[in-house]
């Protein structure tokens, strides 16, 4: 029989958990890091080319035909600029800038300005030809950083790690009375970055805490985890005993990402630099 | 460090705080029987009373002032009786308006009253009164109610509340970040949800706000996240037992005054609740 003197010397001894937990939340999330450029680089775009957008009005770029299953003769479409920047919209409408590189945008069906504008030869040049001299600089930039980087679409990166439980932890998590003896996958480490955090969970289909959809087959989430509430001891002590495997699936998760997040940092330097003494002059 | 044996080890030695979870969870509520009673005799009462009125117009049968405390308005009040049984009407309302309990809470807004037993059957004044408007079973009905009333002393379904300051252990006072030394039983039974057991503490850096900890029958065996609530509870189920032995110490005489209540005014009325029946 354990005391409380037990829980809080091991409360102790795994300080490695705490630590572990504290580490994944100063993490961020590699969709999230990726994303942020993508928005932010279109902005400073949007800024630079409306600054040395040569017309006095806006303009229409391009036009093509968008059809789909509603519209049989097609929709009208326009890639327009102005002094607010570059944007695809419906023929006729008030111009919408572009809010990524690459997007993909369901409304307008564009891809963003990388994909709809850099890519395109025959609209690259026409957005071109209503540039001014600086504006021109500033496409050849993108588009060689675009090529020189190959930065793909910000995905989401989700990693699963099978998790090998005790025949205790099996116990404890109720697996046991589920009647789940010796599973090889009893349970698993999720590592999602589909929203603006990098959560970790660990999950099993056979978990007690299956009650609704949102939750289903959650046992706890790390992130989540905190050392001075009184419910969450356990938890600690199964990262404190499943430690490695939590290491082995966050750098998998980091190897799985590094590549494609490499790509926009790399991108992101590039622009930077070559775009220096216009983001300093317009402060951005 | 421990283990997840040791958890499963000690979890196995949780069979009497089970059964202590499962006892918690067969408190009754005192009160809502009380309640019960109060609401279910008032109901047959005024079919009967109505039944007996010796006249056929609704009778004004006592009438007083009582003072409106938001505005300190005086207001004029009138027990009526009519076909529908018996009530206490302000003059702001036109429909008699029949008790609904034997025992009220005053209410500023509509009827001033407490009730049956307080307006009427412990005022002799009227209580005579409102014999005079009754017919010889009338008389009879209201005298019962009266006798009862006296033999079982009823008094308004009352909350019970059980308050036990417990000590803590230095380490269940660093684990559950306890400022002081002490945790705190409660058991309540004012709720329709039926009786409240739960335990709280005052949190480090919570200044003297209770914080509640947990609730008894809300914990299960089997869940980790209960784990140390229910060490909790081993640690000091004597404290525990004792809560439970007091409760039912003190809302035993509640009940038991109540039940013989219920006995003795189901038989006495029995022959005029079945012939009206009929």
């Amino acid at each position: 029989m354990i005391t409380f003197k037990d829980i809080g010397d091991t409360k102790i001894a795994m300080k490695d958990a705490w630590d572990y937990k504290e580490k994944i939340c100063s993490i961020e999330a590699s969709y999230n890091y990726m994303d942020k450029i993508n928005t932010t680089t279109a902005t400073q775009m949007n800024t630079l080319l409306g600054r040395f957008y040569n017309q006095p009005k806006k303009a229409v770029v391009h036009t093509w035909i968008r059809k789909n299953k509603y519209n049989a003769n097609g929709q009208k479409m326009e890639l327009q600029m102005s002094k607010s920047g570059i944007g695809a919209t419906y023929a006729g409408g008030r111009i919408d800038v572009y809010t990524g590189l690459i997007t993909k945008d369901t409304y307008y069906e564009s891809k963003g300005l990388l994909k709809d504008v850099i890519e395109d030869k025959k609209v690259y040049d026409k957005v071109f030809n209503f540039s001014s001299e600086k504006g021109k600089s500033v496409l050849k930039v993108l588009k060689e950083a675009a090529e020189e980087t190959k930065i793909q679409h910000p995905e989401s990166t989700t990693i699963k790690y099978s998790l090998k439980l005790s025949e205790d932890e099996r116990e404890c998590f109720g697996l046991k009375e589920r009647g789940i003896l010796d599973n090889k996958d009893d349970a698993y480490i999720e590592i999602k970055d589909s929203y603006k955090e990098m959560t970790i969970e660990v999950k099993s289909e056979y978990a007690r805490s299956i009650n609704n959809y949102s939750t289903e087959g959650l046992i706890f989430k790390v992130n989540s985890l905190d050392i001075n509430d009184e419910k969450d001891f356990q938890y600690f002590m199964f990262v404190h005993y499943h430690l490695n495997e939590f290491e082995n699936a966050l750098r998998q998760y980091q190897d799985s990402t590094e590549e494609h997040k490499g790509r926009w940092t790399k991108f992101k330097e590039i622009m930077n630099e070559k775009l220096a003494k216009w983001l300093i002059l317009y402060k951005m | 460090m421990i283990g997840f044996d040791e958890l499963n080890k000690t979890r196995k030695e949780f069979n009497d705080v089970e059964v202590l979870i499962n006892n918690s969870k067969e408190l009754k509520s005192s009160c809502a029987f009380g309640h019960e009673i109060n609401k279910k005799y008032m109901q047959q009462i005024n079919k009967l009373i109505g039944k007996s009125l010796n006249q056929s117009t609704k009778a004004d049968v006592h009438t007083w002032n009582f003072i409106d405390e938001d505005d300190n308005s005086k207001r004029k009040c009138t027990l009526e009786i009519s076909k529908k049984g018996i009530g206490a009407t302000s003059e702001s309302r036109y429909q008699i308006e029949t008790y609904d309990r034997l025992f009220s809470a005053k209410e500023r807004w509509s009827n001033p009253s407490e009730g049956l037993i307080k307006d009427v059957i412990d005022n002799e004044e009227v209580f005579n009164k409102t014999l005079d408007y009754l017919n010889p079973k009338g008389k009879e009905i209201m005298q019962i109610i009266k006798e009862v009333r006296q033999q079982t002393n009823i008094i308004p379904p009352e909350e019970t509340l059980i308050q036990k300051m417990f000590k803590l252990s230095k380490e269940e006072k660093e684990f559950f970040k306890v400022a002081t030394n002490e945790g705190l039983i409660e058991i309540n039974d004012n709720n329709g949800r039926g009786v409240e057991f739960a335990v709280s503490i005052i949190r480090e850096n919570d200044g003297v706000e209770k914080h509640s900890l947990f609730s008894i029958h809300d914990l299960r065996v089997d869940k980790e996240e209960d784990f140390s609530y229910i060490l909790f509870v081993k640690n000091h189920k004597e404290d525990f037992e004792n809560a439970i032995k007091e409760y039912n110490e003190k809302s035993k005489d509640i009940k038991e005054t109540w039940e013989k209540f219920d006995e003795e005014i189901k038989q006495r009325l029995a022959k005029f609740i079945l012939l009206e029946r009929i």
